[in-house]
């Protein structure tokens, strides 16, 4: 996989920047979306390897993103990862039960969201080739 | 990535914005009508300070947001309701935000015991022990039943990875808690479903920037004051050059950027300034064109569409800097609270087209006057309960603040059902200030009195509206805004006070002027007429000084010129009638150039300080114009003839006329009444 490219949904201009950026320097290719429903069209118009959304956002919420993502044939193995100041056992077994794959609780460090974006990309290569 | 400031600044504008949100809906949400959609939306509003604070390090910030979340939380699932004590704390904890973060954008370092007391009191009032949410793996029952491995740093993986809990769940359920680090592959090729990563300490200095959690500074109120402030210097970045993040391989999509930009509003003045250039250049092409009528006539209507283009680039440039007034109105519903609980008379206010938009700067400025005019009717105004029972009028006083756009302008007005002002008392203290006032002057002229210096009707100072400072700092205030204040007042029904503003302090419209040489541009809502000096018939009176009657009433005559060295000969030929609040004089300038809407600048280096000037623009050519003060001219003019000699009627002088006239040069502020 070259260069993977990765969907990163966040309200927060600032918290989208700081990601973004994270994830750029790195190598990774990153496309923005402000919401879900922004995110939902975006996937629909490109195969993106990775999703990382925030949760409480305008017009769609990142759940509902993820289970909107979860019947496009083409998103059914692609990790999503839930990046959310939520850190409830319900909120983050609904992430579970919704087809999340992983739930990050903000604040996080750059460095280790670094870290966990490159680790689940490297499993995902390793199990689907 | 090696500054985070960069993106603290972003957040300190999102937070600011979600900040004026909150600060529309909180003041109603202890109201019976509330909708549910408004609670919501404010917890939301919170959140995403609260989450966006603890992510950029800003530590006191995200504990206002954290417990005030907490009570949103509770009003928006019904475990509580709302009373005024509720909107109140929370009303606080707003204006803690607002200080904090107009510190941080100065940056400054926060003031702590506005933070602290907003802080002190929502936890109480929610029952909170007032410390953040500290992830602990117990708090995840469910995902932490079996296998949990409570992880410490020293039994832990590699040293850089010391913190953060991970917890995997096992195909077949069950979970495991682990540090994340090398663990998260193994897990995810192990067949882990699903994994949740919690916020670890602080890490390290690393190549990345540091975010510092945040500290459990308020577990202990008491000795929260005395822990030091969070370290939030980010380290310097070792990392490798950013990679230039190259054009995408095929078939992917484009890196769209998110359809929201935010900019400096000094970018936004740097538009506004090519867009008076344009207006500028059409004024330059029509002149230069003006007699070649054959060419006039191809060229019409491309200029006409220039023209029109021009002018809604200015407009749709203006339009990005309108915010909603919300921001200066929310704290007063708080404030009438304060003020009428402490004066002992109830009193409600009313707020009406808070979501009128005026210049954001404007908003900012307005915010005391507003408060200032809203205790004086509360303290002045508004009468004792039983005064107002034995008067038949409801108990409480009523208050209303609205605002709306009229022509270019905003007009807020502050209206309540008191008293009104006392006309008798008002001439009897501008008597006792000296201030010229003939017993017969108009109610409108001896309700303006309020605004001098000094000036207060009431024999005690009253420590609430009193404060030692009066009304004339909203006229003050006001003026420096380019704005008017005027009142209203009917004997037992109650005072009106209504502000006029422009839209915007980026562009002034203003009378272009030039005076020994130099240009000037006088705003042009001071500007009453302008007249020819050789058909005023300028008469000299006692000191040498000038004057002129325009409609049968003396006005003094001052020369532009005058301001910085005392010229005299001839009156130069163009004067200028000049009327605000303060009263009205003539102005004698060398040539009036017509109207000019100008981008106000500061002033800079030499011209910095400058008495009489509020600022400067560029007017053609790159030439420069003062834009004056008109309220200052008259005592600087004074001020600088006196400095040096008075000058003797000139030569060329215009002869004082035979009349007798006594002009009462006292000072132009007794010259109240102007016709407009």
């Amino acid at each position: 996989m070259s260069r993977p490219l990765i969907l990163v949904v966040e309200d927060s201009a600032a918290i989208r920047s700081l990601v973004c950026d994270t994830l750029v320097q790195a190598g990774l290719n990153v496309v923005e979306a402000e919401d879900g429903l922004d995110a939902l069209q975006r996937a629909r118009r490109a195969r993106f390897d990775l999703v990382l959304s925030d949760q409480n956002m305008p017009r769609m919420d990142g759940l509902s993103l993820v289970r909107e993502l979860r019947r496009i044939e083409c998103y059914q193995q692609v990790p999503i990862v839930m990046l959310t100041t939520e850190a409830s056992t319900d909120m983050t077994q609904a992430g579970r039960l919704a087809g999340a794959t992983g739930w990050i609780v903000k604040p996080f460090e750059p460095r280790r969201l670094l870290r966990v974006v490159q680790q689940v990309l490297q499993s995902v290569a390793v199990l689907h080739g | 990535m090696d500054d985070l400031s960069a993106y603290v600044s972003a957040y300190l504008d999102e937070a600011a914005e979600h900040l004026r949100e909150l600060q529309g809906l909180v003041p109603s949400l202890a109201r019976s009508d509330v909708r549910l959609d408004d609670v919501h939306a404010a917890f939301r509003a919170m959140h995403s300070i609260k989450g966006g604070a603890a992510i950029f390090g800003q530590a006191t910030m995200a504990d206002i947001a954290h417990v005030s979340e907490h009570l949103l939380d509770a009003l928006r699932k019904g475990a509580r309701a709302a009373t005024e004590d509720e909107s109140d704390a929370l009303i606080q904890a707003l204006e803690a935000l607002e200080d904090v973060i107009a510190a941080l954008r100065r940056g400054e370092t926060p003031e702590r015991g506005g933070p602290q007391r907003a802080i002190e009191r929502l936890a109480v009032m929610t029952g909170q022990t007032a410390g953040l949410a500290r992830h602990d793996p117990a708090d995840f029952p469910g995902l932490a039943e079996s296998a949990l491995l409570p992880f410490t740093p020293a039994a832990g993986a590699a040293d850089d990875d010391a913190g953060g809990f991970g917890f995997f769940v096992p195909p077949g359920g069950g979970a495991v808690a682990a540090p994340e680090a090398d663990y998260l592959q193994d897990a995810l090729l192990g067949g882990a479903e699903f994994f949740v990563i919690l916020p670890g300490e602080l890490e390290p200095d690393t190549g990345l920037p540091m975010l510092t959690p945040m500290p459990d500074r308020f577990a202990s109120p008491k000795a929260a004051s005395t822990l030091p402030a969070p370290a939030s210097a980010p380290s310097r970045a070792a990392i490798e050059p950013p990679l230039p993040s190259g054009p995408l391989s095929s078939g992917q999509a484009p890196m769209l950027p998110a359809d929201t930009v935010r900019v400096a509003s000094a970018r936004l003045d740097g538009l506004l300034e090519l867009a008076s250039g344009f207006s500028q250049l059409y004024g330059q092409l029509e002149d230069a064109t003006r007699h070649d009528y054959v060419l006039r006539q191809r060229v019409d209507p491309v200029l006409d569409q220039f023209e029109r283009m021009t002018r809604e680039l200015h407009s749709a440039v203006m339009a990005l800097r309108l915010v909603p007034l919300n921001f200066a109105f929310s704290r007063l519903t708080r404030l009438v609270r304060e003020v009428s609980a402490q004066l002992g008379k109830p009193a409600q206010l009313a707020l009406r087209g808070a979501d009128t938009e005026v210049d954001k700067a404007l908003v900012e400025r307005l915010s005391d006057p507003l408060m200032h005019l809203v205790r004086n009717s509360l303290d002045h105004g508004i009468e004792q309960a039983d005064v107002r029972r034995a008067l038949g009028k409801p108990e409480h006083g009523q208050l209303v603040l609205s605002a709306e756009q009229r022509a270019g302008q905003v007009v807020i007005a502050l209206e309540d059902d008191g008293a009104g002002l006392s006309r008798s008392r008002i001439l009897e203290r501008a008597h006792a200030l000296g201030i010229a006032l003939a017993e017969d002057a108009s109610d409108e002229a001896v309700w303006q009195c309020i605004f001098e210096p000094g000036f207060s009707t009431t024999a005690s100072v009253n420590a609430m509206s009193g404060r030692g400072v009066g009304l004339d700092v909203v006229r003050q205030t006001l003026q420096g805004l380019g704005g008017r204040v005027r009142v209203t007042s009917r004997a037992g029904k109650g005072a009106r006070f209504e502000l006029r503003l422009p839209l915007t302090l980026a562009v002034l419209d203003g009378m272009l002027v030039t005076a020994g040489g130099d240009h000037y541009l006088l705003p042009v809502a001071v500007v009453q007429e302008s007249m020819d000096a050789r058909t005023a018939s300028v008469h000299t009176v006692a000191g040498g000084r000038e004057a002129i009657s325009l409609h049968g009433r003396p006005i003094p005559v001052y020369r532009l010129e005058n301001l910085y060295a005392s010229q005299s000969g001839p009156i130069p030929p163009v004067l200028m009638v000049i009327a605000d609040e303060a009263g009205t004089y003539a102005l004698a300038v060398d040539e009036l150039h017509g109207q000019h809407s100008a981008v106000v600048k500061g002033l800079e280096g030499r011209l910095r300080g400058l008495p009489g000037v509020t600022g400067s623009t560029v007017v053609g050519a790159g030439r420069t114009a003062l834009i004056l003060d008109p309220q200052a001219l008259p005592g600087l003019i004074r001020q600088a003839g006196a400095q040096h000699a008075p000058p003797p009627a000139g030569p060329g002088h215009v002869q004082p006329e035979a009349s007798g006239d006594e002009i009462p040069l006292v000072s132009t502020s007794a010259l109240v009444g102007h016709d407009d």
